[in-house]
């Protein structure tokens, strides 16, 4: 049965009510347009329109239900790191609040340092990206259980970009991107993810003498 | 007519130690010379030196070439003959062997010849700082 679907979390709700409101809608706007036509043959005919109305009405409800809890429940969070630009080596803190737009279930938020190298390969319709995470280090904020509508969630955490790593590089087809990465994960919900792209920086002689 | 040799020596760097001999510090100095060896006058239209890195592995080719000069034009007699040569670095991009490519600095010197393919040398070297790569 359903059932399952229903109760294994609301994202299954979701889904199901898109699933409803996708497949309803359109048969009954068939409906309608069937009664239209067949009303002058047949007044039996005329009643597809109210079944018809019905059944729109059902799928419109259902889209709209699904549409409301796909919006996000947090707003993009909001970073600011103690230096900038940072340097290959070097420590630094991230502080990050965030504002709750919707009540929700938290399990945790968690800040995560990532090198990443890109690469383009091909060119034309055979054009792809390929990526490797190079380094990647994961924190978590303090925050967890019930958080309502505009509550903040607030957090400092501590990084090091190791000292044997590679700087921010970018050519045509090659890059080392920083990023610090946020990803809320709500209790049966999808992972709510953003990234800020950080620019680290290399460490030249004039700086070593300083 | 014998084709010249072209040799490309660097000065010592920053560091004492033998396995850090090609390393040379982000923002700091490369120099050393050029060893041209010819067993007969030859007319060089230019000796040309560059620096510049260039990106191995998966992708696209790329390579950027950041300093260059032409070190001499001219007569060489049938002697071995030395040009030194000397270039501030930039900051970057340093050295770097990652999984999906790598960066390579390299010194290439190019002897322009009359009717005759150029000779070229390559000698690479390391950009980063002891302890990085």
């Amino acid at each position: 049965m359903s059932l399952v679907v229903v109760d294994a979390s609301p994202f299954g709700l979701l889904v199901l009510a898109l699933l409803v409101g996708v497949s309803v809608t359109p048969v009954g706007v068939c409906a309608i347009w069937a009664g239209f036509k067949g009303m002058s043959r047949d007044w039996l005919e005329f009643c597809f329109i109210p079944v018809g109305i019905g059944f729109c009405s059902l799928g419109v409800v259902a889209i709209g239900f699904a549409g409301k809890n796909l919006l996000p429940k947090f707003e993009a969070p909001s970073l600011t790191l103690s230096v900038s630009p940072l340097l290959l080596g070097e420590s630094f803190h991230v502080e990050m609040s965030q504002r709750i737009k919707r009540d929700a279930d938290v399990n945790s938020v968690s800040v995560r340092l990532i090198c990443r190298e890109w690469i383009k390969t091909g060119s034309g319709d055979s054009e792809s990206v390929e990526t490797h995470v190079v380094h990647c280090v994961k924190q978590a904020l303090d925050v967890a259980g019930r958080v309502s509508r505009s509550d903040t969630i607030r957090g400092k955490l501590q990084f090091q970009i190791p000292e044997n790593a590679m700087h921010s590089f970018e050519a045509s087809s090659h890059r080392i991107d920083w990023v610090i990465d946020v990803r809320a994960d709500v209790a049966k919900w999808l992972d709510y993810t953003w990234q800020f792209k950080l620019n680290v920086a290399a460490r030249s002689a004039k700086s070593e003498d300083d | 007519m014998a084709t010249p040799g072209l040799q490309i020596d660097l000065d010592a760097g920053p560091w004492g130690q033998p396995e850090l001999a090609d390393h040379r510090l982000p923002g700091g100095t490369i120099s050393g010379r050029v060893r041209v060896t010819a067993s007969e006058p030859i007319e060089c239209r230019a000796l040309v030196i560059t620096v510049g890195w260039r990106i191995e592995g998966s992708g696209r080719k790329h390579s950027e070439t950041v300093q260059g000069r032409t070190l001499y034009q001219g007569m060489i007699d049938g002697s071995k003959m030395e040009y030194p040569f000397s270039f501030r670095l930039p900051d970057g991009p340093i050295s770097y062997g990652g999984h999906l490519f790598g960066i390579h600095w390299e010194v290439q010197v190019q002897l322009g010849l009359a009717w005759k393919v150029d000779p070229k040398a390559t000698r690479k070297f390391c950009l980063s700082i002891p302890g990085q790569h």
